[in-house]
């Protein structure tokens, strides 16, 4: 214990492990899992990953499972018991805008920290094991803040993307880095800020930097080596399918980024992945045609990057409605008739039902209020209400905001329910264009904006969770909050949903009435989603709240 | 309103200073032009479609207070002005926000005079015989029911400040929304509506008092939109003016003389 100890409080003042301290690191982490009730620890095989459901102790993936469920078995925290919640411990960041979703394996927490820094922590603490560092160069073109939401992990290595754009591969035992390799260029404006997922040998590692002007893709890189294996171009060269959709050389600099995890289905093996807004966001009249395959949801061949099918929610976007939601994977009775479902909450503002097999669009539905599609037709595709694009001195009588319906933040599935819980934004905004612009390394590449001081109602601005039939989208419940939220929501076989409010609430709903249960004033606003696992056999539940990382259990 | 707490820092950091050069290198007339458009869509909106002010100060008068050249006005719009409504354009390419300084420097140079037909000196004397200090202050003297006002001519223009005191609700400053609340029992509370989540509200009264109160013991919440500060249509023409008058000439450097 004393070692122990010590070893820890070395890691508080100097936050750089040093090389002669890494052989004593690896030996805490040998004491810690010794003393952990979990048996199996490191290396989180493939197969462990398959059956990730199967491990509730751990949160294995981004989702939480391939299917992005974003759910948890675990039902030591109830309905009846969740009054008695209480905060165990705190992880301090002292960054801003903390998005992360951090992975546990048997009582260890491996969270990142803006930028792009590793921490291993022991769950049952929160105290730090070891700190991998992560110097960002200065001047780093970035839209939307120094974000970064997360790991992967197969067998002992853990990965990360970051923020100039690279992959690394870390000793998850060491906090050692293994290999780096460049994504792309930063200086091209390229970013990376996604959890990467791994599916069988491969990290696949989206990108981001539609604000700036890149032209899309998703990568895929031997885990050992880190050799890429394969890229998907989101956004097609002249001659390829889907060029004719891009007016001259738009496409050069034609966004569809790649920035928020997707998910797999071993069956079928094919990835969902989503895609970002073309760029400029707000000046369509460069980029004529549907500008494909921004703003879509591809299905793609893990194995070659070839693509099986997309569907794309929103063609020709002009209000920076990226489709890079958490795809849902769900097998249901649809129209009298099993099948293989992938469900999204575009941030468009409808809600989509899509054949996960052939990419059949089967249902969409408005989940918030929105007033720039008269309807969806029969193939998907939205027919356009005029007065709805952004103008020169801007259109204030759009509906939904910027920001979207939904976002990036985590949905979740409860088998239990059969309902599917939605963070969802209710906001009208302001859009306005600027005139056509050049790509500029370092420069945005917006075109316009969808903010521009307008000052709106407490009626035409809040959020909610809503608990929906996701084979029909039809409402079952929904809960208020003040302001449009950020965070992502965790279901749980205790009958709960957790989730988060940018007043820095974050509460508990019963999962099949939608009553409020618990709530805990973290004092900060929230851009994450939640997750639970156990430590030392007692379920624990996580959740960023402004720069700190709070775990809550009974007492 | 949102009581959403302070959003963290958007952009990677703030434009530093040295990097600039000092005379704008886009004032060419198609850089105007486009600066033109730029501003339509992003300052307008608070500065007047043509500068002529609004909430956001008079930009056609020349007179800027947080510096005149052009690398100054470059940094104001690049970063925004801590502690103000005014943000920074982030997402604006360098060049755009040149664009915009060269528009700007287009629209002081006009020089036009603020429309103030009112007397500054007479308009202190209705400022003072309608009770004004009882709510808001100058220099440190009077309430703090409404905003201090020390600094609001060079805060807003002329035309704002004339339709404040007709109709004080048609844009009220963030920080002065009110509030109503009714209690289980039936009782009502009124004030300046200071925080507010999803389990509790607080506010001030017109006397000051803080109050604190939980949403399960009310009845109702009501944001009416409608300002604390009665509306002053009833002045007569020339003391409305000369009131306008006074306001417009609280400047920062008054104080300096």
């Amino acid at each position: 214990m004393d070692v122990r100890f010590r070893r820890a409080k070395m890691n508080y003042e100097d936050l750089t492990p040093l090389a002669p301290l890494c052989v004593l690191c690896v030996f805490v982490v040998t004491l810690s899992l010794a003393q952990s009730p979990s048996p199996r620890g490191l290396p989180v095989t493939y197969e462990r990953l398959l059956k990730a459901p199967e491990e509730p102790a751990n949160w294995l993936t981004y989702g939480g499972d391939y299917r992005s469920h974003h759910y948890s078995s675990l039902n030591q925290i109830t309905a009846e018991n969740v009054h008695g919640l209480r905060a165990r411990w705190i992880y301090q960041m002292h960054r801003p805008k903390v998005e992360t979703t951090p992975i546990v394996v048997d009582g260890l927490m491996y969270v990142t920290r803006p930028p792009s820094d590793v921490i291993a922590l022991d769950a049952e603490t929160g105290r730090a094991l070891w700190t991998f560092e992560y110097k960002v160069p200065a001047g780093l073109y970035t839209c939307c803040g120094q974000v970064n939401r997360g790991l992967a992990i197969l067998g002992t290595t853990l990965f990360i993307t970051t923020l100039d754009a690279k992959l690394i591969a870390l000793d998850a035992r060491s906090g050692r880095m293994l290999w780096k390799k460049e994504i792309a260029d930063p200086a091209l404006n390229y970013t990376a800020t996604a959890a990467p997922l791994v599916v069988k040998d491969k990290v696949i590692a989206g990108i981001a930097g539609a604000e700036g002007g890149i032209r899309g893709f998703l990568d895929a890189y031997d885990a050992k080596t880190g050799e890429r294996a394969w890229r998907f171009w989101t956004i097609p060269a002249p001659g390829e399918p889907g060029s004719e959709t891009w007016g001259g050389d738009s496409w050069r600099h034609g966004g569809g980024s790649t920035w928020i995890t997707g998910s797999y289905d071993p069956e079928l093996n094919l990835l969902y992945w989503g895609t970002g807004n073309p760029g400029p966001d707000y000046n369509g009249d460069v980029r004529p045609g549907d500008n494909l395959y921004s703003c879509s949801l591809l299905a793609l061949d893990p194995d070659t990057g070839k693509l099986k099918w997309y569907f794309q929610f929103t063609p020709h976007d002009t209000h920076d409605w990226d489709a890079t939601q958490v795809p849902v994977l769900l097998d249901s009775t649809f129209d009298g008739r099993l099948r293989k479902l992938v469900v999204v909450p575009s941030r468009n503002g409808f809600y989509y039902v899509l054949d996960r097999q052939t990419g059949e669009f089967l249902l969409a539905k408005p989940y918030v209020k929105q007033t720039w599609a008269k309807e969806i037709d029969k193939k998907g595709r939205p027919v356009v209400n005029p007065g709805q694009e952004p103008t020169q001195e801007g259109n204030d009588s759009i509906w939904p905001g910027v920001d979207g319906g939904n976002n990036w933040m985590s949905p979740s599935y409860n088998p239990n329910t059969k309902l599917l819980y939605v963070s969802a934004r209710e906001e009208r905004r302001r859009f306005f264009k600027t005139d056509a612009l050049e790509f500029q390394p370092g420069e945005a590449y917006f075109g316009g904006g969808g903010g521009g001081g307008a000052r709106f109602r407490p009626e035409e601005s809040w959020g909610k969770l809503i608990a929906m039939t996701p084979e029909t989208g039809k409402i079952q419940w929904e809960h208020r909050i003040l302001s449009p939220p950020w965070a992502g929501v965790l279901s749980t076989a205790g009958n709960l949903v957790f989730s988060a409010t940018p007043s820095g609430n974050f509460y508990a709903l019963d999962a099949r009435t939608g009553k409020e249960l618990w709530h805990f004033n973290g004092g900060d606003r929230v851009y994450a989603s939640p997750i639970t696992f156990l430590s030392r056999g007692k379920q624990l539940i996580t959740i960023p709240i402004g720069d700190v990382l709070i775990a809550f259990g009974l007492e | 309103m949102n009581f959403v707490l302070p959003t963290p820092a958007q952009r990677a950091a703030v434009q530093p200073r040295s990097s600039l050069p000092e005379a704008n290198p886009y004032s060419s007339a198609a850089d105007l032009e486009s600066g033109r458009r730029l501003f339509t869509g992003r300052c307008g909106h608070c500065h007047g479609q043509n500068g002529e002010g609004g909430r956001g100060a008079a930009l056609n008068t020349g007179r800027f207070r947080h510096g005149s050249s052009d690398r100054e006005i470059f940094l104001i719009i690049r970063n925004g002005i801590p502690n103000t409504e005014m943000p920074g354009t982030f997402n604006s390419p360098e060049a755009d926000v040149w664009r915009m300084v060269a528009y700007v420097q287009q629209l002081g140079r006009q020089g036009l005079p603020e429309p103030v037909t009112g007397d500054a000196v007479a308009g202190a004397l209705v400022y003072r015989d309608n009770g004004c200090a009882l709510c808001h202050s100058i220099d440190g003297k009077g309430g703090f029911s409404g905003p201090d006002l020390s600094d609001i001519g060079a805060k807003r223009a002329v035309r704002h400040l004339r339709q404040s005191l007709l109709e004080p609700s048609a844009d009220i400053p963030l920080d002065y929304r009110t509030v109503e609340v009714i209690s289980v029992t039936g009782k009502s509370s009124k004030g300046i509506h200071l925080n507010e989540d999803e389990y509790s509200v607080h506010m001030r009264d017109v006397n000051g008092n803080l109050m604190s109160f939980m949403k399960s013991e009310l009845n109702e919440i009501k944001l009416p939109r409608k300002s604390l500060m009665p509306a002053y249509a009833e002045l007569p023409k020339d003391e409305l003016e000369n009131l306008v008058g006074y306001l417009s000439s609280l400047r920062p450097k008054r104080r300096a003389q």
